[in-house]
């Protein structure tokens, strides 16, 4: 059995993306007025800083006997299983900032729907895109 | 070395769908015109159409000369695109149906227009080309060959008007919602919550002599409407079913029929994802069920490819020798959630008729009109109710997953063959605290299927891999 879980410092660069539409977001929330945009501030930090690193922080994977099998949620848990027979592809994106945090996201591509497996460290993204192109685990 | 059977370029209805992007320019000077309101903006208008239409015509001919195909006896290859050239080659084993369509306009041009659908999502999903009758002919027979076609179902009799009425009643709800939703659009693209709030607040008096004018005026239109659309439909319903037959040749499922507009549709047995076996208002009361097919990237088309009535599942069998009749699947109910299936309807009935029960006080004209809505949304509420002790999903012992599950009106009783399946199970706070979670059963076609409230353990009980 594989076990996979998400990296502490690729959890922070997934953070960091999601600051980068708030950021754009934020000159026309102040340019309406200027609590608005504080209130947006806010909240935009809080879902990034906090929420999100929760959320992912609450990630576990497993891939045993031909599934993929990923829960994550703190209040709202989500349990995915997918057969490994039917993946069709697997996509691994590396930007600078998560090769420099060894990590990669990783995009699992079935007939039917996609997974998205982020922050994963390179060592267990090795192994698992291995395994999901038919090796043995 | 392969040979080839058929090649040559697309039928001219191919040029049609240009041109009607044409038509659709030459609404641009027709509105200048129109605005203006004068003779000579007229004739401007009507220049400028021509010569759009001249140049759309040119072009789609011109593109007309470069697109083509070339079926040899391995594969179908397609070629599009004028100044970057796209070239589509389909294996036989790639497509799961194949459906020739022949409306009477494209029958009087001695064209019928083909959908290929793959197998799986990974490859093209669906392609569309109109081709003339024998070349059509000819690929069908390529792509998914039959042998034989003596018929396994064929409506006769009060058969056949049953079979009509479930397909009228399909067709005459898809057209009602299309025109719900555009007119819903334009009435709120003209801003007509604030118009008449603005006019609530000036004159309440000439609000409500206005609603009393027009609302009974309204309701008949209404009335007047669904009733003819129900006729048309039910024509056209009549005219799709005539003839209409399903047969089994090796592992193709072939359907056809039709009067006015003929249509074919072959399905490779192998890939049906799974047959869908519709519950509706009017299948209750007819006691006979419309089933639907699903295989690859088809989700089915608008008439259904059978009638099934209880004890015919050697019917179902004959054509998918796995099929399971309809079976409960929905375990133990006990602590199961109601308001996770009655909070949409129950608002609705509660909303209806807290609105019955102000107009019977205020206005009690209007109470008669009041009742509809509330017994609608009343024959919902118990349909969500039926759902909370139908809904559910379970493996068969031949390997095929039965699922259950309700939307509006319609109960669905699905039967799935595929093994390419993903599954989401949802958990709440309050749905963790009893154990249970809603799945989510992900389709090859991109299709989910929602089954609520089910228990945790049996979720995670679902076998992925057989």
């Amino acid at each position: 059995m594989l076990r996979f879980t998400t990296n502490a410092r690729g959890v922070k660069v997934i953070a960091l993306w999601l600051l980068v539409p708030g950021a754009v977001l934020t000159p026309f929330l102040f340019w309406q007025s200027f609590w608005l945009g504080l209130l947006f501030c806010a909240v935009w930090l809080f879902l990034c800083l906090v929420c999100l690193p929760l959320r992912l922080s609450s990630f576990r994977g497993s891939v045993s006997l031909g599934e993929v099998r990923v829960s994550r949620g703190i209040l709202f848990k989500t349990h995915r299983r997918i057969p490994t027979r039917f993946v069709t592809g697997v996509n691994r994106v590396r930007t600078p900032l998560l090769r420099a945090a060894n990590c990669s996201f990783l995009i699992v591509y079935t007939s039917g729907t996609l997974l998205l497996l982020p922050a994963i460290g390179d060592d267990v993204a090795d192994r698992l895109v291995h395994v999901l192109q038919g090796g043995a685990p | 070395m392969s040979e080839i059977r058929v090649q040559g370029r697309f039928h001219i209805v191919y040029v049609l769908q240009y041109i009607r992007y044409g038509l659709l320019l030459c609404l641009v000077p027709m509105l200048q015109a129109l605005l203006r309101f004068d003779l000579p903006s007229l004739y401007t208008a009507l220049r400028q159409d021509t010569v759009i239409l001249i140049s759309m015509g040119v072009f789609s001919l011109v593109i007309w000369r470069r697109v083509g195909f070339c079926l040899t006896d391995r594969a179908l290859t397609l070629r599009f695109g004028l100044l970057f050239r796209q070239e589509l080659t389909i294996l036989p084993e790639q497509v799961a149906v194949v459906e020739l369509d022949r409306p009477l306009f494209l029958r009087l041009m001695g064209c019928t227009r083909v959908r290929l659908y793959a197998a799986s999502c990974a490859s093209f999903g669906r392609v569309q080309c109109y081709l003339p009758r024998r070349h059509a002919a000819v690929l069908a027979e390529c792509m998914l060959p039959v042998k034989s076609d003596s018929s396994l179902f064929a409506p006769t009799g009060a058969e056949r008007i049953r079979f009509t009425m479930l397909s009228a009643n399909l067709l005459t709800t898809a057209a009602l919602v299309v025109f719900s939703a555009r007119q819903t659009q334009e009435i709120l693209g003209q801003n007509l919550v604030f118009d008449l709030g603005q006019l609530a607040m000036s004159n309440l008096e000439r609000l409500e002599q206005l609603v009393e004018l027009v609302l009974p005026a309204g309701v008949a239109w209404l009335f007047t409407l669904v009733f003819t659309l129900w006729g048309i439909a039910l024509f056209w319903s009549l005219m799709a079913t005539a003839n209409f037959r399903v047969s089994r040749s090796g592992g193709v499922i072939l359907s056809k029929g039709g009067r006015i507009n003929h249509t074919e549709c072959r399905v490779l047995a192998s890939a049906v994802s799974y047959c869908d076996i519709r519950v509706t208002p009017a299948a209750r009361l007819l006691r006979r069920y419309p089933v639907f097919l699903c295989a690859g990237s088809y989700t089915g088309a608008d008439l259904p490819i059978l009638v099934y009535s209880k004890g015919q599942e050697a019917l179902l069998q004959a054509l998918m020798p796995r099929f399971t009749g309809p079976q409960p699947v929905a375990g133990i109910t006990q602590k199961r959630s109601w308001p996770q299936f009655l909070w949409k309807s129950g608002s609705l009935f509660l909303l209806c008729a807290a609105l019955t029960a102000v107009s019977a006080w205020r206005l009690p004209d209007l109470t008669p009109l009041m009742v509809i809505p509330t017994l609608v949304s009343a024959a919902l509420l118990a349909v969500s109710a039926e759902a909370w002790f139908t809904e559910g999903v379970r493996r068969n012992p031949n390997g095929t997953l039965a699922v259950c599950y309700t939307r509006f009106f319609t109960r669905h009783h699905l039967c799935v063959f595929t093994s390419d399946l993903s599954y989401t199970s949802w958990q709440t706070p309050f749905s963790e605290t009893i154990a249970r979670c809603t799945l989510w059963i992900h389709l090859p076609c991109r299709k989910r299927l929602r089954v609520r409230s089910i228990k945790r353990y049996e979720a995670d009980r679902l076998k992925l891999v057989l």
